[in-house]
């Protein structure tokens, strides 16, 4: 489906007033959108005492500081898990993408060896989980815990983009992949000449979908990886988010009065930023297949 | 030895499908239990059923130890006041505690990582001093009773684990697994064994008697003060003001009344209907009572208190963002004079004047001393003697074991010695300096580096310290002093109950349906309908348990 640009020949050009009223409702939401953004990074950005005249989130720019994100900087714990985020989102997602895409075209060929079975295997993972201990009893003993890999491999698979994925290829005519058995191509050349340059959309957004999930996972990070050195970023964040919330070892933490300030604004608002960066700057890329893809989803099954 | 619960043998099998089955049930929101470690405790206690007396053979003897001589001795049971920062500390600990080892310790973590092992002076510093390796593997303070749930089913423990007790009585048959865990540290620290450990030694006998667990000795308790939470008032407004601290019910009442200025953005009250429940001597759980056992919920008390806190609610005193239940955050609203009175930890106390005495310092709190309701002697709730254990793993052998308990004996010493401001500062003019008042300020390093760890693997007598603030030690002392002496007689002191899950599943929706009382959507007549209904789903069952309970302990 394309969408018409032109005005049908019926209708009359919108007046003045309609075309105020249009740019306006825009720019609210468009400002609804931004302004929250613009908001957090300015603050993130504002000297102590900026923060403290606006008594809060900072509007109007009184000097800029790096002050925040040099305190989140220094020491190195957070450059190190930005490194370790950046390593398991990127080996995850290409794990994850290879393993999708083999299994969702092995899956979508009608005549592949069990596939009936396989599929409903996957499809029950949609309702039932395994459950924390019993996945960390696996992860366990199989030596995963403080290993990369523990991010990586318990999630590698995710139904709901397998499920997208195949039902995409299905939608392939047959004849396509008929036509070139005819010209000697085996099944590996037509999943990777054909069907695979045919699922770019598809292929984009789920990859997107992995990435994301990869990059804001903590809770596995929280179970499996004891080493703090080996934390994703988003755990080392939250941690200090948490600072000053000790609620539960008795008075004498509870006062430790030099280590345990709660952050400031502007600390934790480069928290957000820094959290909010990665994915901000790859949505414009995949945005374009983001519509078509994410209607598959919606109109097939 | 008997146990309450002759006939459960846990098998692994078991035990991992309990602790799954307590997963699931935590999902809906068990975290938020952390945000309430005085209130209904769900699940199961650790269970230990040594007889009293047994106790006392298995907890150390108890050998005093005062670094610096506190201006404000401390009396029953509150802790001592210091009114300045010693000028010269005391090293409580002779020689080297360790000879080399190296030893993992996991612990919860409220705050930022730090550098690790190799990277930190400050670990390099205290390990230093330690004469042993101890790397930490810091906990996600939030979520660590998920990680040690599973830790604990799959048996991954490290050499040195603190659990805080909230965390213990949500695990399932914790007091099942810590001996297949855990080292049995009863022949290493009972009795006269602990005489090595001098600072270990020095801990309140109840706190050691709380780390029992299935006739053995398992950890390393954190001895927490006897009372946890009362009533604040904003002393610089009722100076200003001219008010009075109220002395009974009904002055409470009256002062609520002459305080509250809703159009001046001004509420007397936050919410306190715990603290109210000791303001008429309704009991912590339960009271013993014409040869059987009177749960809160049935006592007259209670429903004065509950009655109480309607007429407060009906009149409008409490601050509406809290009668509305939105969640409003009630230490803020106190902060900015929202809220005049309101019940808060005692730990709140230096954490506001952390907070506010910075920008406002004029800021003044302070403890409305202890009350009864009619003016009569009060009746406070006693706090747990220890809330957390640290727990060395098992089958170490000897050597080790005996250097982690040095280890943790070096941690154990307490303000005024030397070695509590390492492990808890680093190094004076590396990490740390003395401010005007003497009190350690971190410095940029500090800030960096300095964590709680070796605080956590360890517990320590507590003190009042924070002379920085004004008035501070003096006010919470005195308040301690009188307040501490009206502790209530509760028929279960010192004993580690494991509830039975009807009457821990029981309390929270009734609860729930006082609350609606107290915020005027139930009558205060329906209380007896509400707690009859208590009684049937699990409170009767549970008064027989906690019978048995006393039998058991030679109590009855």
């Amino acid at each position: 489906m394309t969408l018409t640009t032109r005005r049908p020949a019926w209708a009359e050009a919108p007046t003045p007033l309609e075309q105020g009223a249009k740019a306006a409702v825009l720019g609210a939401i468009l400002l609804a959108v931004l302004f929250p953004i613009y908001v957090v990074v300015l603050t993130s950005l504002s000297p102590a005492s900026a923060v403290n005249d606006a008594g809060g989130l900072v509007v109007v720019p009184r000097g800029f500081s790096f002050a925040a994100y040099a305190e989140l900087f220094a020491g190195g714990v957070v450059t190190r898990a930005v490194v370790v985020s950046v390593g398991v989102t990127t080996v995850g997602t290409a794990i994850s993408l290879a393993t999708t895409v083999l299994a969702a075209y092995g899956l979508s060929r009608p005549g592949s060896l069990l596939h009936r079975p396989l599929l409903f295997l996957v499809l029950l993972t949609f309702l039932f989980g395994p459950g924390m201990i019993p996945s960390y009893l696996l992860v366990s003993s199989l030596g995963m815990i403080d290993s990369y890999w523990s991010l990586i491999l318990p999630t590698a698979v995710n139904a709901f983009n397998l499920v997208v994925m195949r039902a995409f290829f299905m939608s392939i005519p047959a004849e396509v992949s008929d036509s070139a058995r005819v010209d000697g191509a085996g099944e590996w050349k037509i999943l990777t000449r054909l069907v695979l340059p045919m699922s770019k959309g598809v292929t984009a957004v789920v990859g997107l979908f992995y990435a994301v999930g990869y990059w804001n996972a903590f809770f596995n990070a929280v179970l499996y990886i004891n080493d703090n050195a080996k934390w994703p970023l988003q755990l080392v964040l939250r941690q200090y988010v948490q600072q000053g919330q000790n609620i539960s070892a008795g008075s004498l933490a509870d006062t430790s009065q030099a280590s345990s300030l709660p952050p400031g604004l502007a600390l934790q608002m480069a928290i957000v930023v820094i959290a909010l960066v990665p994915v901000l700057a790859m949505y414009p890329f995949v945005q374009r297949h983001f519509t078509k893809g994410v209607i598959i989803g919606a109109v097939k099954g | 030895m008997r146990q309450p619960h002759p006939g459960v043998q846990t098998s692994r099998r078991r035990f991992i499908g309990l602790t799954g089955a307590a997963t699931a049930a935590l999902a809906g929101g068990g975290l938020l239990s952390a945000c309430a470690p005085d209130g209904p405790r769900p699940g199961d206690g650790g269970g230990t059923a040594a007889d009293l007396d047994r106790l006392d053979a298995l907890v150390p003897d108890h050998i005093p130890f005062q670094a610096v001589e506190p201006d404000i001795p401390g009396l029953h049971g509150a802790p001592p006041g210091f009114t300045s920062y010693p000028e010269t500390l005391v090293r409580a600990v002779e020689g080297v505690p360790g000879s080399g080892g190296s030893y993992q310790a996991m612990a919860p973590l409220w705050g930022p990582i730090p550098p690790g092992l190799g990277r930190n002076s400050f670990y390099d510093l205290v390990n230093a001093e330690l004469g042993a390796t101890v790397d930490f593997q810091f906990q996600d303070g939030n979520t660590i009773i998920d990680k040690m749930n599973a830790v604990i089913a799959a048996r991954d423990v490290v050499d040195i684990t603190m659990i805080p007790d909230w965390v213990i009585n949500l695990i399932p048959s914790f007091s099942e697994a810590a001996p297949q865990l855990f080292e049995d540290l009863t022949p290493y620290l009972a009795g006269g064994a602990v005489d090595p450990y001098r600072m270990l030694a020095s801990l309140p006998t109840d706190s050691w008697k709380w780390s029992v667990f299935g006739d053995r000795l398992q950890g390393v308790p954190w001895p927490t003060d006897p009372l946890s939470e009362w009533i604040f008032y904003r002393r610089d407004l009722f100076d200003e003001h001219g008010w009075e601290v109220p002395g009974t019910a009904d002055e409470l009442f009256a002062l609520g009344e002459e305080v509250n200025d809703p159009r001046g953005n001004r509420w007397a009250f936050g919410d306190f209907y715990r603290v109210v429940r000791q303001v008429f001597r309704a009991p912590r759980e339960w009271r013993r009572e014409g040869g059987g056992l009177v749960h809160r919920y049935e006592t007259p008390e209670f429903e004065e208190a509950v009655a109480f806190m309607r007429r407060v609610y009906d009149a409008g005193l409490v601050h509406p963002d809290i009668a509305s239940g939105s969640g409003a955050n009630s230490k803020e609203l106190f902060n900015s004079g929202a809220i005049v009175l309101g019940q808060d930890g005692l730990g709140a106390w230096t954490e506001t004047y952390q907070a506010m005495l910075g920008q406002s310092p004029d800021f003044r709190m302070d403890l409305v001393p202890a009350f009864a309701h009619d003016g009569g002697t009060p009746s406070l709730h006693r706090n747990d003697p220890s809330n957390q254990s640290v727990f060395v793993r098992k089958d170490l052998g000897e050597d080790r074991v005996r250097e982690i308990l040095s280890v943790l004996d070096y941690c154990a010493a307490p303000f005024g010695t030397a070695e509590y401001m390492t492990y808890r500062y680093g190094a004076e003019g590396e990490h740390y300096e003395p401010d005007d008042n003497g009190a350690p300020r971190l410095t940029e390093l500090g800030q960096k580096e300095v964590s709680n760890g070796y605080l956590f693997i360890s517990g320590r007598n507590n003190a009042v310290s924070e002379s920085e603030y004004p008035d501070y030690v003096e006010s919470f002392t005195t308040w301690f002093n009188d307040a501490a002496q009206y502790g209530e007689d509760n028929p279960f002191e010192g004993i580690r109950i494991q509830r039975p899950s009807s009457y821990a599943s029981a309390e929270q929706p009734t609860e729930d349906k006082i609350e609606d009382i107290l915020r005027g959507r139930r009558e205060v007549g329906e209380l007896g309908d509400i707690v009859a209904e208590w009684r049937s789903d699990g409170g009767d069952a549970a008064r027989d348990f906690y019978a048995d309970v006393l039998v058991e302990y030679g109590r009855d």
